[in-house]
């Protein structure tokens, strides 16, 4: 499973996201390289987001157990009536190779983020990625949550971000 | 709303574990590389993403083998 494919997918059901997270910082000019892969989606997209995802063949985390490791499911009732239920404003899936976070609770709405983003190309798909200044207000929504491991990769990041916004330099 | 808000607060905040093995580990850090120079070519900032890969793949590769 690749980033690209799920883009593709996505783009090619009308689900309109954004990228964010370390992605989309590192086609800002960050060279941190993250695990997961994160998006921004409208609430309303919730359910489709599921079954589109799920069809290409992620697994979707739907609790975690005592140890905080992942309980999944690839049934696509199942996850919808989780996400109803869950507060945590994500979803997550994951294959072998690939996680990636939907997030649709963020702390900026979503239409202003699309219309802040930047177009680019990725492949012959046409994508978004949030302005460097929105992706600051989201590390900055992040970090005071995270543990202090975490907390020190919010701060470098938003270290990149500002030196960035004091460069003028938003080059997507 | 103001639930919205306070779901928000505490963005990803929730503590998932994913186990994985070494081999998956770098297989995802592939994937992000190869994902980025299809949208950023060959720049520089690149170099030092990809060399931290190969030195990451490298590592792993080595400790495999021994």
């Amino acid at each position: 499973m690749k980033l690209q494919k799920i883009l593709d997918t996505l783009t090619a059901s009308d689900i309109q996201f954004v990228i964010i997270g370390g992605v989309a910082l590192n086609i800002h000019g960050s060279p941190r390289v993250t695990f997961d892969s994160d998006l921004a989606i409208k609430t309303i997209d919730i359910d489709r987001v599921i079954e589109v995802l799920i069809a290409a063949g992620l697994e979707m985390v739907i609790g975690v157990n005592e140890n905080s490791h992942p309980l999944l499911t690839t049934d696509t009732g199942n996850a919808i009536d989780f996400a109803e239920k869950s507060r945590w404003g994500f979803l997550k899936f994951v294959s072998e190779s690939f996680e990636l976070d939907v997030i649709y609770e963020i702390p900026v709405p979503f239409a202003v983020l699309f219309r802040d983003s930047r177009k680019i190309m990725a492949g012959r798909t046409e994508v978004r990625v949030a302005s460097i200044e929105h992706i600051r207000v989201m590390k900055e929504k992040a970090k005071g949550s995270h543990d202090d491991e975490k907390r020190d990769i919010d701060l470098m990041d938003l270290k990149f971000i500002e030196k960035k916004i004091r460069e003028g330099n938003d080059d997507t | 709303m103001a639930l919205n808000r306070q779901a928000a607060r505490i963005m990803k905040s929730i503590d998932i574990r994913i186990q994985r093995t070494p081999d998956e580990l770098i297989d995802i850090n592939h994937n992000q590389v190869e994902f980025l120079y299809s949208i950023r070519g060959n720049e520089a900032f690149l170099k030092h993403v990809a060399d931290d890969f190969l030195r990451k793949k490298r590592n792993h590769e080595t400790a495999k083998n021994s």
